[in-house]
């Protein structure tokens, strides 16, 4: 019999609600597995044993006495050390941030906090949520990158060490990991997870994200952690529905958009194939699959989100970068130094590139439910030295429109492979619905080898 | 930097001013993220906008 390790968010929340699973027996099972597993995956930093323990047992005694329940209580999350953690080391993967403890809680994590969810503990993300190597490994195979920058994260939840994580994406960097690891990654429309308590990389190019096994949970999550917040200026303000309801709504065969065009010439072969089969078992399944032209300004995208990036990544570390330059990685020193010397002017054309691409890409997405894409340019690659490639995950990012990725299947290496669902800005609930059907449809869930 | 300049004459202009901020010993370590950053600023400048397009920021 599985042990609570293996229970998604939705499973677990819905037992302790009625009784028939510990929130302390649950902690206890996710510590057992860290400690079997994290000296091997080193997807954790800080974990505060004594603190996760008493807060599962106050979660135990709020059920034992019939309080009013959130939807997450006593379901543990794992944070990435991006998050403010009032009272816990946020090191960002830094020397810099090496000692930095917050005095508050990311508007984020007080949401998972204020729905009963408990914190196990801190992630280990890249330096600064950039692209300079993490020393977490792939669960599915050491010598492949976990992908970045939500690599502890990912492996956190692939290993089952936890139900669920947040992840941020400037580029790629909850949905590339999220396909590298099997799992599933949300990135919602920008602005509709709040980013204040978030070490930021890019301002306007951040986006809070979500690692989880099931798009249901996916939507769960989602539905705790979004909301209005005045300290983010591009905060939505926008109620916040019921993203499980909305899912439920939408779960029948979508409208799908397959984009054939940069994508198949981008892809592997191995993963275009792959992508082209999911199309097919798809529409089998009942689903309409029609293909998508791209818009002129795709052709320009990347280069305006690093240009984008790059100067607003500067601009933030300029201060630490002036007296510490040497204590940034190669990648992040060089990305900031770009950032510098781009000229303002440059910039602003890439801002004004974004806005044309965001309504080019509304109009394409417009016509479908969903618009499905390959996760990634390939599974994870064999290479330590790199996070990957966010090729795939950057068009979306920078229009801020919402993707999902999910399993769906094995390369001949044995490794993931997964598909991406994009959808327009705010319509969360199509998205998750869609998916939520495809994942039904494909019937892939994942489990690296020795992990289950 | 002009919209009409080449991917070698924006090169130039960065490793100038890269040399300006960091040293000239940097400045010619960051030649490929130079040369890669002049190319996309190429790319840009590439595109044609509307007069009235204005920039995303918060999308």
């Amino acid at each position: 019999m599985p042990g609570p390790y293996e229970l998604t968010v939705s499973e677990a929340a819905a037992q302790i609600r009625q009784g028939r699973l510990s929130p302390v027996a649950l902690v206890e099972s996710l510590l057992e597995r860290i400690d079997r597993f994290d000296a091997d995956l080193r997807a954790w930093v800080t974990i505060d044993r004594e603190d996760v323990l008493e807060t599962a047992r106050r979660r135990e005694t709020e059920v034992d006495r019939g309080d009013p329940l959130g939807p997450l209580h006593g379901v543990p999350v794992a944070l990435k050390d991006i998050f403010y953690t009032a009272g816990m080391l946020t090191a960002a993967g830094s020397k810099v941030y090496s000692e930095f403890v917050p005095r508050f809680d990311g508007t984020s994590v007080a949401r998972i906090r204020r729905a009963g969810g408990i914190i196990l503990g801190k992630a280990v993300t890249t330096e600064f949520a950039t692209s300079d190597p993490s020393p977490t490994r792939n669960p599915w195979n050491r010598e492949h990158t976990p992908g970045g920058s939500s690599s502890g994260s990912s492996v956190a939840v692939a290993a089952r060490m936890a139900p669920a994580a947040t992840g941020s994406q400037t580029g790629g960097s909850t949905c590339r990991p999220a396909g590298y690891n099997g799992i599933v990654g949300l990135k919602p429309t920008y602005g509709r997870i709040s980013r204040y308590g978030v070490v930021p990389v890019s301002w306007s190019l951040d986006h809070v994200g979500i690692l989880v096994r099931s798009v249901a949970d996916a939507a769960l999550m989602l539905t705790v952690m979004s909301g209005v917040d005045a300290n983010d200026p591009g905060s939505l303000d926008l109620p916040v529905p019921d993203f499980t309801r909305q899912m439920v709504q939408h779960n029948h065969p979508p409208r799908i958009g397959l984009v054939r065009e940069y994508y198949s010439e981008t892809a592997t072969p191995e993963v275009w194939s792959h992508t082209e089969e999911v199309a097919q078992r798809l529409a089998d399944a009942g689903a309409v699959v029609v293909e998508l032209p791209l818009p002129d300004t795709f052709a320009s995208c990347h280069s305006a989100q690093r240009i984008v990036m790059h100067v607003e990544c500067a601009a933030f570390h300029e201060r630490f970068y002036r007296e510490r330059a040497d204590d940034y990685g190669p990648r992040i020193r060089s990305a900031i130094e770009m950032g510098l010397i781009i000229p303002a002017s440059k910039y602003l054309q890439a801002q004004r590139l974004r806005r044309q691409l965001r309504q080019d890409m509304v109009d394409m997405t417009r016509q479908v439910d969903v618009v499905m894409t390959p996760a990634t340019v390939s599974p994870a690659p064999r290479d330590l030295n790199t996070t990957g490639d966010a090729a795939f995950q950057v068009p979306w990012t920078s229009s801020g429109l919402p993707t999902i990725v999910v399993p769906s299947g094995l390369s001949e290496q044995g490794l993931p492979m997964a598909v991406q669902f994009g959808a327009l800005p705010y319509e969360e609930g199509k998205l998750l619905g869609a998916s939520r059907w495809c994942e039904e449809a494909l019937g892939v869930s994942l489990t690296p080898p020795g992990f289950d | 930097m002009k919209p009409g300049d080449s991917v070698e004459s924006i090169v130039q202009q960065l490793q100038a001013q890269a040399t300006a901020e960091f040293g000239e010993r940097r400045a010619a370590e960051l030649q490929d993220f130079l040369e890669q950053t002049a190319r996309q600023i190429w790319e840009i400048d590439q595109v044609t906008v509307h007069a009235d397009l204005e920039p995303g920021f918060y999308q």
